[in-house]
């Protein structure tokens, strides 16, 4: 049983247009996207159906919610109706992308189905053989140069006998990988830094348009050696916002991922069951926190350095 | 020739004539003659008239004035 | 780690697809039909206060006139009032007039008429005696009274 964990790190492709590698979270995430289309097309539809009878349906009833309650919660925050409805569309589409990207991924079937994958004419890298009896995790690195043979050897000079067994047989054969079809998109940390960057890139915007070149003057400042130095850690403070946002977003999603899978493996029935209970409850708080710091992050550029 | 009227409720008797005829001829006129009318409704008395002149004794004028007298009261 | 510029880029795309889909299906109208809902709302509440506000005028006007008109016809009954018990005055006072001079008239009358059969039964009483009297004396009378009657009667008008 656990011998067939599979948990990767980084997204497997599973197939390549081009140049370009779309891996099991990208493929998941366009999956997504689509449903996330139609849903707004069918929530259309049926507003033009509720015009002519007169009578809400349910989905008009969600999609009301849904912009109600953001709207409410950015107003909150904002204090001004303009800000909000500016803030609106950016904060709607986080919200919902993010919240279906976590919750897919607990899907049955996700991270399950797959095929197997012979990696030709790379070596398979065995971590973390020496603190762990199970072998736990298997990073398939896909550009990293051929190991030479000589490695492996030395590794398993320094394991125990099982560990060099598996290592030995592993090295000589190249056995299929199991890679899942689908992961949830923002278990991707290509995924998460995308979000992460439209974040800062259009808090910048907004910040520009509201204050003009009183933005420039958080990070360039001239009137004291002090504030110059403030202005550049304002700077990097930019950047690490960015890593901030990925990370945490994906750190979450991942780490439920891995969670998921270990209880499955470990005690397969009742048990996961509080485990997928918290990590819908993670996949909604993760939407939530990532669109509330977006809100937040957006009212301070604009408000500019008043408040600190 | 003038007359008088003599009326009385009975016959007077002669000697009774010849009184009147005498008051007659004393009063009214000595050539008179005399007409005599007997009428029951005077009573009593005597009445006499001489063209517009009359002398009324009867005692139906006298219950008449009485009468009259007892009237005024 | 694996961070690929053109995986983040492909998902840039992704996101700004699902976002202008999201934004143009679903946020704006949803947004459009709140804010109907939302103007309908404050609409009618501004016309229920104004037509609380007319009501409340016209309660006040009504009021008012109902106040006007019980003072009026309080001002009327109170000169009615007046006017009735002068007319009723008047009448009495005609009354008892007419009255008074109705039962003197009727005294009077009556005293006419009382004279009237006073006079009347007087006669008829004379009448009656006048009659028994004459029947008396015509059956009384005799000759000789008679005949003494007349002799004094005769000699009386000689003198």
């Amino acid at each position: 049983m656990s011998a067939n964990l599979h948990i990767s790190i980084s997204a497997e492709p599973v197939f390549h247009l081009g140049n370009l590698a779309i891996t099991n979270s990208i493929l998941t995430s366009l999956i997504v996207s689509t449903l996330i289309i139609s849903f707004a097309v069918a929530v259309n539809w049926s507003l033009t159906i509720a015009k002519s009878t007169k009578k809400i349906g349910t989905l008009q009833n969600l999609a009301e919610f849904l912009v109600e309650g953001l709207y409410n919660l950015i107003q909150s925050v904002t204090n001004d109706h303009t800000k909000t409805r500016r803030f609106m569309p950016l904060i709607v589409a986080y919200f919902v992308f993010i919240l279906c990207n976590n919750w897919f991924g607990l899907l049955p079937g996700v991270g399950t189905i797959g095929f197997k994958e012979v990696a030709e004419g790379e070596e398979q890298v065995v971590l973390l053989q020496q603190d762990l009896s199970l072998p736990v995790a298997q990073v398939q690195a896909s550009e990293t140069k051929p190991l030479e043979v000589a490695e492996p050897n030395q590794v398993s000079n320094t394991t125990t006998e099982i560990a060099e067994t598996n290592v030995d047989s592993e090295a000589k054969s190249k056995s299929p990988v199991f890679v899942p079809y689908f992961r949830a998109g923002t278990a991707d940390l290509n995924t998460t830094i995308a979000l992460a960057m439209i974040t800062q890139f259009a808090a910048q915007f907004w910040g520009l348009s509201y204050l003009k070149f009183d933005y420039i003057k958080k990070f360039i400042n001239f009137s004291s050696p002090i504030m110059f130095f403030v202005g550049i850690l304002e700077l990097v403070g930019e950047f690490s916002k960015v890593m901030s946002y990925a990370f945490r977003l994906f750190g979450n999603i991942f780490a439920g991922e891995v969670l998921l899978t270990v209880i499955s493996a470990l005690v397969p029935l009742v048990v996961p069951m509080a485990f997928y209970g918290l990590e819908i409850f993670v996949g909604a708080i993760q939407a939530f926190v990532f669109s509330l710091l977006s809100i937040i992050f957006y009212q301070v550029a604009t408000l500019g350095h008043h408040y600190e | 020739m003038e007359e008088v009227i003599v009326t009385t409720a009975r016959n007077l008797t002669k000697i009774e004539i010849v009184t009147v005829e005498k008051l007659i001829h004393q009063r009214f006129s000595p050539t008179a003659a005399l007409k005599l009318v007997v009428d029951p409704a005077v009573i009593g008395g005597i009445k006499l008239r001489f063209g517009s002149e009359e002398i009324d004794a009867t005692v139906l004028t006298k219950l008449a004035t009485v009468n009259q007298q007892l009237l005024k009261v | 780690m694996d961070i690929q510029l053109p995986q983040i880029i492909f998902q840039v795309i992704n996101f700004g697809v699902v976002m202008g889909a999201l934004t143009y299906l679903l946020y704006k109208p949803i947004q459009k039909l709140m804010d109907e809902r939302a103007s309908r709302i404050v609409e009618g509440q501004s016309a229920a206060e104004a037509a609380l506000a007319q009501k409340a005028n016209l309660d006040e006007s009504k009021r008012k006139i109902e106040r006007e008109a019980e003072k009026k016809a309080a001002i009327l009954i109170e000169e009615a009032a007046k006017k009735a018990t002068e007319i009723k005055r008047e009448a009495v006072e005609k009354a008892r007039v007419e009255s008074q001079a109705e039962t003197s008239k009727l005294k009077d009358q009556w005293q006419i008429e009382k004279h009237q059969l006073t006079q009347d039964m007087r006669q008829e009483m004379i009448r009656a005696v006048m009659t028994v009297t004459q029947k008396v004396i015509g059956v009384k009378l005799d000759e000789k009274t008679d005949a003494k009657l007349i002799g004094d009667e005769l000699s009386k008008l000689m003198k």
